[in-house]
């Protein structure tokens, strides 16, 4: 028999009874697996509301529209961009459509936000058309990303040694955009060098990421406002006990990809109060697996509520240790 | 609708299938005192509990890996086998709050939280360690340099240089001397290596700044009741492989809630608190194999004798390292099949 504490559950309420049932996530992924599972039962609970907008006619572009595709042609994108002039950039993900879910102010005028992660830049050109002052951050070159270390000596057979941000430079100089770069990690962020934001967004980051914990408590130390994590969740691990649990994935493109609730602790851990679940949803990406992405938000503080707990229940222990180490040798 | 927290549970298994069934606590009391369930209660109770062995927290030991020297009397001297030096030495070490039960000789053996030295036969260590360099990763009290030394290896002996180097969240630090985190490192250390007459070399120093240019490289590198406490366990274990040109000994935390789940790698965030982590034991063999290490063995799994209100299940692993771990040759093999010409952009 395995332990019988990590099930998928499903309770029913019948009058003042409830029935829990629970089986083994293994089962459960099995079960989902299934013909009638996928025929029936996923078209009825799926969430996946918001299509994909429907390809603009594919009117014949203007000469300016045909220099452009061809630079963009140069470039491995990650984000579709709409550079205007009829041209989207061919990025493995396409927020545009997904936008609602992220629930952003219409006017972020006046606002200085951080775009941590900005790969080429997506989200950062969309907080500046919203009105707001942006910074965004990124590695120099893929391997300065969290990679386990002993895949450092092979970098270059890898393929991560070239230069990160040809993609943000291309469209920044299209959309004549004025989005600061940075290059650094999020580990880097230090108030007395970046100043600090009203907004810091953290969107598909700390999914690859060693120690997603840090990066959260080194973002938040440049935050003074709110801290916006749209990041990726693993449903397996959800409808489980009502506690915070991680998948490790280790060694490949990810490291951790947690439960919504390990998500929420280690906000609450690096300063974020008040914390709300916006939306949950599938990634809209050019790939085999759906990636789930839930969105929260949270407004930092130097000193939450469970420092405080914390510290007061500390002090009452803290006579024993002074004691101990005052009592004469 | 009722409350949660205020029902009565019971939970049957069928097969792999588990049914919780959770009623108000006067309903649950109407049926206890009914006369049909008194009736049937110890038939029912019978087939409930029928072969639920659960092995958690027994001990798997290789004892053929086990090379033993002869165990550390464990028991308690009686005071009045306490000589004169032995008087002394209490005298010495009463001020000082003690993290590990060493044996001081003379009868005297400091109060720990832990006391690992029952417990040996659990880490299948070598009798002689002699010529072999040792290196013990946050040795506190220094109970394992100690034993290293006293089995003939040259150790040195790793521990944060400050208790605010310990991983603690970051706003805990403005906060340091509310915590008690303003007390030195050490001063147990440093009373047991003078007692002992020993010749570990102690150096204030976090795993993460492990470094082979600055300490050099270990026959055998040590972590013990360490990767839990730290943010970033990962890390340590990469930095540990960096200084380690023999065998890995991880003798670390586990949570049995996450085991018996195949291979899934799973962990328990337990923050904010004195743990960050708690780990499978699929994850502890994962985080080593990604670090470098490879033919990993578990060699035991007990519970941990500590001073402690909760049972700490510890697991032993053992790694080899390796010029070339096997997933990174997949990577590479991967990635020399993916070079192909990138994909042509779209007009929208």
């Amino acid at each position: 028999m395995t332990d019988t504490w990590l099930r998928k559950q499903r309770t029913l309420h019948a009058g003042p009874i409830a029935v829990t049932v629970a089986i083994p996530v293994e089962v459960a992924d099995r079960l989902r697996a299934s013909m009638p599972y996928r025929r029936i039962v996923e078209p009825v609970r799926s969430r996946r509301s918001t299509p994909r907008p429907a390809p603009a006619a594919t009117a014949p572009l203007d000469a300016d529209g045909r220099a452009l595709l061809a630079r963009v042609a140069e470039i491995d994108w990650y984000h579709s961009i709409d550079l205007g002039h009829g041209v989207v950039t061919p990025g493995r993900v396409d927020h545009r459509a997904q936008l609602p879910y992220y629930r952003l102010p219409a006017s972020l005028a006046g606002k200085r936000v951080l775009d941590v992660g900005t790969f080429d830049g997506f989200w950062a050109f969309e907080f500046e058309r919203r009105g707001a002052e942006v910074v965004a951050l990124d590695v120099a070159t893929w391997a300065d990303w969290d990679l386990p270390q002993r895949t450092l000596p092979h970098a270059a057979d890898l393929g991560l040694g070239h230069q990160m941000g040809r993609g943000f430079a291309l469209a920044h100089d299209v959309l004549g955009s004025r989005v600061q770069r940075v290059e650094g990690t999020i580990y880097d962020l230090d108030p007395a060098v970046h100043g600090e934001f009203d907004l810091v967004f953290i969107s598909d980051l700390l999914v690859h990421l060693r120690c997603p914990q840090r990066a959260l408590e080194c973002a938040a130390s440049v935050c003074r406002g709110e801290m916006v994590v749209a990041d990726v969740f693993n449903p397996r691990l959800e409808g489980l006990a009502d506690l915070p649990f991680a998948q490790y994935t280790a060694p490949g493109e990810t490291w951790w990809l947690p439960n919504v609730k390990t998500l929420t602790s280690m906000m609450s851990v690096a300063g974020c109060e008040d914390i709300d679940e916006v939306s949950r949803f599938v990634l809209d990406e050019r790939g085999d697996d759906e990636i789930h992405k839930v969105v929260l938000r949270g407004r930092t503080s130097k000193d939450p509520l469970w420092l405080r707990a914390y510290r007061e229940w500390s002090l009452t222990q803290l006579p024993k240790w002074k004691s101990a180490a005052e009592q004469p040798a | 609708m009722t409350m949660e927290g205020l029902q009565r549970e019971k939970r049957v298994n069928v097969g792999p299938v588990e049914v919780t069934v959770g009623m108000p606590p006067e309903l649950a009391d109407k049926i206890r005192t009914n006369a049909v369930y008194r009736r049937l209660k110890p038939t029912v109770h019978k087939m409930l509990h029928r072969g639920n062995g659960n092995g958690n927290g027994d001990a798997v030991i290789d004892l053929e890996a086990a090379d033993l020297l002869p165990a550390v009397p464990v028991e308690a001297p009686r005071p009045e086998d306490i000589d004169a030096e032995g008087r002394a030495i209490i005298e010495r070490i009463s001020g000082q709050e003690w993290y590990h039960s060493i044996d001081l000789g003379h009868g005297v053996i400091t109060p720990g939280f832990v006391d690992h030295r029952d417990q040996l036969p659990y880490y299948a260590l070598p009798s002689s360690l002699a010529g072999l360099r040792v290196l013990d990763v946050a040795t506190f009290d220094g109970f394992w340099a100690f034993e290293f030394e006293r089995r003939g290896a040259e150790v040195v002996a790793l521990d944060v240089p400050s208790w605010t180097d310990c991983d603690v969240p970051r706003l805990m630090l403005p906060h340091a001397s509310a915590f008690g985190l303003d007390r030195p490192t050490g001063t147990g250390f440093e009373l047991a290596h003078e007692i002992l007459g020993s010749r570990v070399e102690r150096i204030p120093m976090s795993v993460y700044d492990l470094d082979p240019d600055v300490l050099g490289t270990f026959d055998i590198v040590f972590i013990s009741d360490l990767l839990v406490h730290l943010r970033d366990p990962q890390l340590a274990l990469e930095r540990a492989y960096s200084v380690c040109r023999g065998e890995v000994l991880v003798a670390d935390v586990y949570t049995p809630r996450l085991e018996g789940m195949g291979d899934l790698a799973l962990a328990l965030y337990t923050a904010p608190s004195e743990t960050w982590w708690l780990p499978n034991v699929a994850t502890l063999r994962a985080m080593m194999r990604t670090a470098g290490f490879e033919s990993i063995d578990e060699i035991s799994r007990f519970a941990l004798e500590a001073r402690s209100d909760d049972t700490i299940h510890k697991v032993v692993l053992r790694g080899g390292v390796t010029d070339q771990p096997d997933w990174i040759g997949e990577a590479l093999a991967l990635k020399a099949a993916a070079l192909r010409p990138e994909t042509a952009p779209v007009p929208a």
